[in-house]
């Protein structure tokens, strides 16, 4: 598999993951930025900025991180 | 060929690899799906979290507007998309613009609140395709049959 693609498996992964346990993630990071990887919740942060500098320390380029806010408030958007 | 998307909450997503040698940029994006959206655009989320230096790249000849007004606009000249098909990926090479807002004047819930907010998948992307869109079936996809 092309490493672009084996990097947005790896992404797209980490999103359903994040679907299926959004509950348990809220419950501990409830209104912050959260990044998962392999799974799992790998960090967190309410500074997005602060947050991607420690990710992208820890995880070569970032790639297949999903990085999402967690909250009990859906973005009402009209674009 | 059929791309297959998600719902989040009521949107439908989709995920995609971006690439820009010119931006050293190689990572993955979710997009939401917006057929009011004319370009395939990045914001500020994105922007933030891939350390893209905005002032590294050309503006377009035009702001593009939206319902907020006109925001600062720059683009990747040499952005390129992967997606992962049902058969194997497919690759799309195009100019995608970069939406940024100047967030060093906002209280924390507005910068939060722009930064909540996902980049958009164009009609310069869906409209190469067919769009089935279902939240009952819980189906998003792009396909090049019209079945």
């Amino acid at each position: 598999m092309a490493p672009n693609l084996k990097s947005l498996k790896e992404f797209e992964s980490n999103q359903h993951w994040l679907q299926a346990h959004y509950q348990e993630v809220l419950e501990e990071h409830k209104d912050q930025f959260v990044a998962v990887w392999r799974n799992s919740v790998i960090d967190s942060d309410s500074d997005l900025d602060a947050l991607s500098d420690r990710v992208h320390k820890r995880v070569s380029g970032a790639k297949g991180v999903y990085i999402e806010f967690v909250t009990d408030q859906p973005l009402e958007m009209i674009l | 060929m059929n791309i297959r998307g998600f719902f989040k909450h009521d949107a439908p997503f989709l995920s995609a690899h971006i690439q820009s040698d010119s931006l050293s940029l190689d990572s993955d994006i979710d997009f939401l799906m917006d057929t009011g959206a004319s370009r395939t655009v990045l914001l500020d989320k994105d922007v933030h979290f891939l350390g893209i230096d905005v002032n590294k790249l050309p503006k377009p000849e035009k702001n593009l507007g939206g319902v907020g007004g006109s925001v600062e606009t720059h683009i990747i000249e040499d952005a390129s998309l992967s997606f992962i098909t049902d058969e194997k990926s497919f690759e799309m090479n195009f100019p995608v613009f970069v939406l940024s807002h100047d967030l060093s004047k906002m209280s924390i819930e507005e910068r939060n609140q722009i930064l909540r907010m996902p980049s958009l998948l164009g009609r310069d992307v869906i409209n190469k395709f067919h769009l089935h869109l279902s939240k009952d079936k819980n189906t998003v996809l792009l396909s090049t049959d019209s079945d």
